[in-house]
């Protein structure tokens, strides 16, 4: 390891870094080196296609190869275009909903599981199996049980003389199905994360607590939730981000419809690119949309710090 | 694994010096892996002798496919094709791949394979990275249309075997006149029907002479009756149709205008619909993925009638049902006649370098013995018009008579060329059978399609 | 819901404090109640993996088949030509889970504890890179894998590098490893430089070893994304013999019919390696998914 050292410190001394002593200088080389692999490969796989993306949206891009320069015109009409608009509200509603079902229902199994009794341990690995197995199975067996003539659910209800429900038909059912499923899921995966946070707070302070009188529900709300305010603002803001990039459960289920009412973003961009063949378009709503994000999350990130 | 009548099929090949063990060993891993190479692969290895290898010009031909193209037999050539996934890896089409390059020494057949709804995403990568594929299975005229299809009018004249053909089979392939590709296998829809449950609510079963409006009053007897009268579908596909069998269409004939929201098609959706959400005696259609419920319905005997292609029959006789089938009904009027066709063409890339030997394998793949099994082992029926004289093919069954009559007037659902008046025509279908109004449905939609389809 | 059962479960344990069985109890009948409802379509998947053909589709729908096959899973592994497939899946997770946990928490270390100017500039840019929805990436990953320079024509395309490298490092994996780290003692690093080591091997003998529970989330994660990727193995393999099991599963799903329990039984062969994955990794769930919530303040 020692050979290591020696051309660090010669490049050091070549890049003459003004006002840095050259051991420093060798530090910061090798924690460039440290760096290295990991931001070359997220640059050149993650940052490059975007620049890229963004060049495309510049053009009418033709997959025949006719590309025409047109500007800025795709984004002055993803302006106007009343559906990606409502894609961005149908995500955004997906997102907030699913994300607030979904971490209350992981939180609440967490403090479930996480108590000491027996076997508990048992249920928190098998919460977890929902996330485990691919999207597209998952969502063809909700697509089954859902199904509105011969699916369970509507079987159980038609038993229970509730009657069928249009879980898959109507639009606004559709998008609260999703919602469920996406909860669900949110809440298999969201589950060891609640519990490991719960687990990491000081039973010294719950002892305190309960030597001061304090019931169960006190102590939850004022010792565990706030412990584990860094771990929500976490799984919230991830939760977030990742409502923008569900497409698998989309094209299974709902394929966007009805009538445009599971119309998430993303599944708009593919169906642009992909279907309507309008790549420079769909270039363009994906960085709208990518700005939208971003907004949203640091908009978060201030509520947090505030 | 192998059985024994693939293996000594195969020795046979390999000892009469028809395979090579080049080819043989290729062919052996597709099957199997390394399992397959172990144990048959060593048998069959020992037990060829001295191949004689087929040199330039040529070598044998199967009776009843194309002669020997001497255009393409010069240089070494790699055709790149891309099939459907549940035909790639038929014993028809395995056959052909070895007898195709045992006749063509100096092209190898490079062939991969993808779930249908797939391909049109790998025609466009494939185009989009500038190496397109030789041969695509899809749609013709829609890719025609796009502007990845080669147009193949100068091959067709030349081989000049057009008249073979069913004649509407080849609108699978044609776009604005021109011709994008050879039809490879078709099918339509027609009406299949349960006729236990028929009589068991008094309704007379449906008879190739019978209207839209007479069989609405035939399946009203099952209002209350706990089953449906029909599994309703709102897929594009079906519902064109439907719309084709009243005399309209959802494109003018010059295929540069949507036509959605004609009278008679209006008619027969509305009708259709109405069957569902107002009658009560329709399914409720399903989104998406689960298209295939109308027949669901139909094999857990919860429907009477089916409006559906030849793929469900072998499921129907196996679950038991005492079926009967007819042509669709002759439109709202009984003066039209119409369906809508499917099956798939293949087709050239544009700008491939190997358009006379892509051409030369499409040509192989529409001869009569291959197309005679591929209806007797895939059940997927011919566009060539003499198949349909031989015997064997089972044109006789009762069951199946309807659908060839049926075949003759079907059409294919051209509105699919324009994806975006293909969405506009689903919504519009999927919301008249939610409840929407049939004429404002369609309407609305031939708004949207008429900025698209140009 | 959750909220309101916890709740009430909660103030049961409040006023019944002394007696712990009849609130154990309850605990129990949620946690199986739960257990139902996380796992009921799961042994629907299994039975429909079961049904003969016949009995796919009947009404009064049936969960458990009456006549159950196992024959469905043997159709499936064969028809679905699982054999190459999971060989190129495991070839595709096991790559990617070595160049995350190397490159990450490579990258993790140094952002965690060294200084160095711009590391709050990049990692700012890892966190972005979060955000960026794979579909959206597709057409130009799948441009500039076709036109990778030095290498023939194709490129990366149809390569097991075309279908790894995009990512081969995720923003999750250095993101987990620099919030597990920032969470370690500053005077271990002090402490093996004292003893002359230099940063490698500080980060070799004395870091890395204390990182195990975090390694095996990001061990985890990057091979549960891996194995269910369907869109990106689709767009760059064009030759079958490099079709991942996502891909296979869905050659079930036919152009009018849908083979639905041989799809079954096949996404329930899919699914078990990675539960087996799963099962082996958690218990080092706990000691490093607590670590994420830290330091997000900035």
């Amino acid at each position: 390891m020692r050979s290591r050292v020696v051309p660090a410190r010669l490049l050091a001394s070549r890049l003459a870094w003004p006002a840095v002593s050259s051991a420093r200088r060798r530090r910061y080389l090798a924690a460039y080196a440290f760096v290295g692999p990991a931001l070359v490969l997220l640059v050149v796989f993650a940052v490059v296609p975007m620049y890229y993306s963004l060049w495309v949206s510049l053009f009418d891009y033709g997959i025949a190869g006719s590309n025409e320069f047109t500007g800025l015109a795709n984004y002055l009409h993803a302006l106007h275009d009343q559906l990606f608009w409502k894609s961005l509200g149908v995500t955004s509603i997906y997102a907030v909903c699913s994300a607030a079902l979904g971490l209350a229902w992981a939180l609440g199994l967490a403090a479930l599981v996480t108590q000491r009794l027996p076997f508990m341990g048992w249920f928190r690995i098998l919460y977890f199996i929902p996330s485990v197995g691919s999207i597209v199975a998952v969502a063809t067996i909700w697509l089954w049980m859902l199904d509105y003539n011969l699916g369970l659910v509507n079987y159980w209800l038609s038993l229970a003389h509730v009657g069928k429900l249009p879980f898959l038909q109507d639009a606004r059912w559709a998008l609260g199905s999703v919602i469920f499923i996406g909860a669900w899921i949110g809440a298999s995966y969201n589950l060891p994360i609640y519990a490991a946070g719960i687990e990491s707070v000081s039973r010294e302070l719950f002892e305190a607590a309960q030597l001061d009188g304090a019931r169960a529900w006190q102590r939850f709300r004022h010792i565990t939730l706030p412990s584990i305010a860094p771990i929500t603002r976490y799984t919230v803001i991830m939760a977030i981000i990742g409502s923008f990039q569900v497409l698998g459960l989309i094209d299974v289920l709902t394929n966007g419809g009805p009538d445009n009412g599971t119309l998430f973003t993303i599944k708009y961009i593919w169906e642009q690119g992909w279907d309507f063949l309008h790549l420079g378009y769909a270039s363009a709503i994906s960085l709208f949309m990518l700005l939208f994000l971003f907004l949203v999350t640091w908009q978060q990130l201030r509520a947090g710090r505030a | 694994m192998m059985d024994e009548r693939e293996f000594d099929r195969l020795a046979e090949l390999v000892r009469a010096g028809h395979l090579s063990r080049r080819q043989l060993i290729d062919y052996l891993f597709r099957l199997g892996g390394i399992a397959a190479l172990a144990g048959p692969g060593i048998a069959l290895l020992e037990a060829c002798g001295n191949q004689a290898q087929p040199s330039g010009g040529g070598g044998p031909v199967p009776a009843g496919y194309p002669g020997i193209n001497q255009n393409i037999t010069g240089s070494k050539i790699t055709l790149h094709i891309l099939l459907a996934q549940d035909y790639a890896n038929e014993a028809p089409f395995k056959d052909l791949y070895v007898a195709f390059q045992r006749a063509y020494p100096n092209i190898t057949l490079k062939v991969d394979n993808a779930v249908w709804e797939d391909i049109p995403t790998k025609v466009k990568t494939a185009a989009l990275g500038g190496t397109p594929i030789d041969v695509m299975h899809q749609h013709a005229f829609e890719f025609g249309h796009i502007g990845l299809a080669e147009n193949v009018d100068d091959l067709w004249s030349k081989w000049g075997k057009l008249g073979d053909f069913l004649p509407n089979s080849l609108k699978d392939v044609t776009w604005g006149g021109k011709k994008y590709g050879v039809p490879l296998d078709v099918n339509c829809m027609f009406t299949v029907y349960n006729k236990d449950l028929l009589a068991q609510v008094g309704a007379n079963p449906p008879t190739s002479s019978m209207t839209w409006p007479q069989l609405r009053q035939e399946l009203l007897k099952f209002a209350g009756k706990g089953i449906f009268g029909i599994g309703l579908s709102n897929s594009a596909w079906n519902n064109s149709g439907y719309v084709h069998s009243n005399g309209g269409d959802l494109l003018n004939a010059q295929q540069n205008q949507a036509t959605i929201n004609l009278p008679q098609n209006v008619a027969v959706i509305k009708l259709l619909n109405e069957l569902g959400w107002k009658d009560k005696v329709g399914s409720n259609p399903t989104p998406t993925k689960r298209q295939d419920e109308p027949t669901a319905l139909f094999l857990a005997k919860q429907s009477a009638v089916l409006l559906t292609g030849p793929w469900d029959l072998p499921d129907i006789r196996k679950g038991g049902i005492n079926v009967g089938t007819t042509e669709l009904p002759k439109g709202m009027g009984g003066s039209t006649n119409g369906s809508v066709q499917g099956g798939g063409s293949l087709f050239i890339g544009k700008n491939s370098k190997n358009r006379e030997a892509a051409f030369e394998f499409m040509k192989w793949a529409v001869a009569v013995p291959h197309q005679v099994r591929m209806i007797k082992e895939m059940g997927r029926w011919s566009v060539i018009k003499s198949v349909y004289s031989d015997a064997s093919i089972g044109a006789n069954d009762p069951l199946v008579q309807p659908y060839f009559n049926q075949l003759k007037t079907a059409t294919p659902y051209t509105l699919e060329a324009y994806p975006e008046g293909d969405k506009a025509w689903s919504d519009a279908v999927a919301g008249a059978y939610n409840g929407a109004d049939a004429q404002q449905a369609l309407d609305n939609a031939q708004k949207v399609a008429s900025a698209a389809v140009k | 819901m959750a909220a309101v059962a916890s709740r009430s479960r909660l103030a049961v344990r409040g006023r019944f404090r002394r007696r712990r069985v009849p609130t154990a109890a309850l605990s129990y009948a949620l946690a199986v109640f739960f257990l139902i409802v996380f796992l009921f379509p799961f042994l629907y998947m299994f039975g429909t993996a079961l049904k003969p053909n016949t009995e796919i589709y009947t009404w009064p729908p049936r969960v458990l088949p009456n006549n159950p096959v196992w024959t469905d899973f043997i159709a499936a592994w064969n028809g679905a030509h699982f054999s190459r497939y999971f060989l190129n899946s495991t070839v595709v997770a096991a790559v990617s889970v070595v160049t995350n946990v190397l490159f990450g928490s490579m990258a993790g270390y140094a952002f965690a504890r060294l200084r160095f100017p711009g590391r709050n500039l990049m990692f700012l840019l890892v966190l972005a890179t979060l955000m960026i929805p794979n579909a959206v990436l597709i057409v130009p990953l799948f441009l500039m894998m076709k036109d990778v320079p030095l290498t023939d024509p194709g490129g990366w395309l149809n390569t097991y590098q075309g279908i790894i490298l995009p990512t081969a490092v995720t923003g999750f994996s250095i993101f987990l490893m620099r919030q597990f780290l920032a969470g370690l003692p500053m005077d271990l690093d002090e402490q093996a430089e004292i003893d002359g080591c230099n940063l490698f091997q500080t980060y070799w003998h004395v870091i890395l070893p204390l990182s195990r529970p975090a390694l095996a989330i990001i061990a985890v994660f990057t091979a549960l994304t891996r194995w269910n990727d369907y869109t990106w193995p689709l767009v760059v393999a064009n030759n079958p013999d490099l079709y991942t099991v996502q891909i296979g599963l869905a050659g079930f799903v036919h152009t009018h019919v849908a083979v639905w329990n041989l799809l079954m039984a096949g996404a329930v062969i899919a699914a078990v390696p990675m539960f087996v994955v799963y099962a082996v990794a958690q218990p080092y769930f706990a000691q490093s998914l607590s670590a994420l919530g830290t330091g997000i303040k900035e």
